[in-house]
């Protein structure tokens, strides 16, 4: 879907300032505070775009339809089913930020379990409590054109994506490994040297490395990295390792089939 | 002291200094006019960083790399970190993201900047090893002109190394200016090898070495060739590994390969890189050249499709290329022996092993 949006955007959309919208479905609101957090760059991003339908963060809001749609959350309601169906009429390229809009989030660790019992669970009266059976990624039920992964999303990937579709270029989101990161950086491999547990191998590139130039294994929140190959890296680690990678493809992205089916065997 | 503490020793000149000395060095090579790059101790591992000052938390410890691990152990007499760490030279004569030129709107101009051209460099401290892969790295990406190599011969070795087979260690080879030798207990033996080093020692202070001193140092270096453990019949793998393209070998490696790229990152000779052109809102655009591996499906992704679309066939790319089809695009291996990709592979996948293993179906074949 990315390859139709780079095609229909390819004369970029400088002829005009184009107008954006930001979405909310089922989420925390951290990807969009990483617009918010873009602070270098969000006043040559307010110059180009014109944002016209962003409630967190002005009470101006214009009806579409919009150039571009940000999309974050996932689809857990069958009302947020039907307004995504409406969002997308509204929006010429759609782009989803985060790991919600992409692959369900971390609430879509309640895919595999029994909805009524949950719910049953946590709410004194669940008969009021109206949700599907699964939390499911935007690309699920409409076209998207452009998906960001993270939890959050990194604010320089998301304000590069925004001056691609400007430019009609191709955004830089790399699907390759987070260790391609880690050794650009110059960061000690925390899995070699210290024996950590860490997603980084599997996981997709984005954040620049985060977690490791902490000195923290990689959770895998930006998802499945273009080759996953779990099995070989948790036989490298005791139980308790073992545990700690299983909990990181349980996490974010338990929805995201490369995760969850290696979760599995782990 | 200086040059009249020096001796002669045929083209070679030769004195022995200790480790807090090694200052004077960095020091001299500063006020040379070179930036100094050499090994440092960071998060417990031994890497590469422009230095002002010799690091003496390296005295006595010394890099303790095995396949998928790193460890640092304590090593009386190490002054350089011992075997390597993940870093090498390539990281400063082809960094691993940098900018090519950018190019920004000015009324109807637009202006292009290109970074500006550096000054010489010394690399000091690097392993023998290192020092051969510059040469081999420099057929696609050549250092400056000027830079100047001081190397370390290897006096222990890691259990990843395999240098020797692959004929570029533990004792120094071709292309450095000054060598250097760790032996007794911290000391350490200066000799020249080009018309460049020769000067930089004459102004180095230190005691002159004697014959029983240059001979020590010999002896530990041929020690630490015979305590290599890993080996790769050369001559062998050129010839087998070419023609062995369905080996179930290939398959067996895949099933443990994470494809994730840090065998190609560490590795001194590993050129590749991808180009990216990325345009801001302000309408500066700005050409990348960013290190890539041909372990990523988009490395050899073409018009039509991705050409080595399974991990084997990447895997048998890679270590093909290393040890068998270097030879015809360049004359030499590809591979060096560092080990590094053995150690930094987080499962602990070994060349060595798996080429031998192809050496040995094409023998019973």
């Amino acid at each position: 879907m990315t390859r139709r949006a780079v095609s229909r955007s390819s004369r970029g959309l400088r002829d005009r300032r184009p107008t954006l919208a930001v979405f909310k479905f089922a989420s925390c609101d951290g990807c969009q505070l990483s617009i918010l957090d873009a602070e270098d760059q969000l006043l040559a991003v307010t110059e180009a775009i014109d944002i016209i339908n962003f409630p967190e963060a002005s009470s101006r809001i214009l009806p579409g339809p919009y150039d571009i749609g940000l999309v974050e959350g996932s689809v857990t309601t069958s009302h947020d089913l039907e307004r995504l169906l409406e969002v997308r009429e509204q929006c010429g390229l759609l782009v989803t930020i985060g790991a919600c809009a992409m692959s369900g989030g971390i609430q879509a660790l309640r895919n595999a379990r029994d909805v009524d019992e949950l719910a049953a669970m946590v709410y004194p009266n669940p008969e009021y409590f109206d949700v599907l059976e699964e939390s499911t990624p935007a690309s699920r039920h409409v076209r998207v054109d452009v998906e960001i992964p993270g939890c959050p999303v990194n604010r320089r990937g998301l304000v590069d994506v925004l001056g691609a579709l400007l430019a009609g270029r191709r955004p830089a989101l790399p699907t390759h490994s987070v260790c391609i990161e880690c050794k650009i950086r110059g960061t000690t491999c925390v899995m070699v040297a210290k024996g950590q547990p860490c997603l980084g191998p599997v996981t997709r590139a984005g954040c620049g490395a985060l977690c490791p130039s902490y000195a923290r294994g990689c959770y895998g929140c930006f998802g499945p990295a273009d080759v996953v190959n779990v099995a070989s890296l948790s036989a490298q680690f005791d139980t308790e390792g073992k545990a700690t990678i299983k909990a990181g493809l349980q996490s974010f992205n338990v929805g995201a089939p490369a995760f969850e089916e290696a979760a599995r065997h782990v | 002291m200086d040059l009249t503490y020096v001796v002669a020793m045929g083209s070679e000149r030769s004195l022995v200094v200790r480790p807090p000395k090694l200052n004077s060095l960095v020091e001299l090579l500063t006020s040379h006019g070179y930036s100094v790059v050499g090994p440092i101790l960071r998060d417990g591992v031994v890497v590469l960083d422009f230095i002002e000052k010799f690091d003496e938390a390296l005295i006595g410890v010394e890099s303790a790399p095995r396949p998928g691990e790193y460890r640092l152990e304590e090593h009386k007499g190490a002054v350089f970190g011992g075997p390597v760490g993940p870093m090498s030279m390539k990281r400063w004569i082809n960094p691993p993201n940098r900018i090519a030129w950018s190019a920004r709107p000015e009324g109807d101009q637009v202006h292009v900047d290109t970074p500006k051209p550096r000054g010489p460099r010394a690399y000091l401290g690097i392993r023998p090893c290192d020092v051969a892969a510059r040469t081999i790295f420099g057929e696609v990406w050549p250092g400056h002109p000027d830079d100047l190599v001081i190397v370390a011969e290897c006096t222990s070795v890691g259990e990843t190394c395999f240098c020797s087979s692959m004929g570029t260690g533990p004792a120094a080879g071709e292309g450095a200016d000054i060598v250097l030798t760790e032996f007794g207990e911290g000391s350490v033996l200066v000799r020249s090898r080009s018309d460049r080093g020769a000067v930089l020692l004459a102004r180095m202070n230190g005691a002159a070495a004697t014959e029983d001193e240059i001979e020590s140092a010999r002896s530990r270096v041929a020690a630490a060739a015979e305590s290599m453990v890993r080996s790769i019949d050369s001559e062998a793998a050129r010839e087998a590994l070419a023609s062995m393209p369905d080996s179930a070998v290939w398959d067996s490696v895949a099933q443990r390969c994470l494809a994730c790229a840090n065998c190609t990152m560490v590795c001194p000779t590993c050129f590749c890189t991808s180009i990216n052109d990325t345009a801001d809102l302000d309408g500066v655009v700005q050409r990348t050249i960013r290190w890539d591996s041909c372990f990523t499906p988009g490395f050899s992704e073409i018009h039509g499709g991705v050409h080595r679309d399974s991990v084997a066939a990447r895997y048998r790319h890679w270590a093909s290329h290393k040890l068998s089809t270097w030879w015809d695009q360049f004359g030499t291996a590809g591979c060096v022996g560092c080990g590094r990709c053995i150690t930094w592979c987080p499962v602990g996948i070994d060349i060595t092993e798996e080429a031998n293993r192809i050496i040995k179906e094409v023998a019973h074949a």
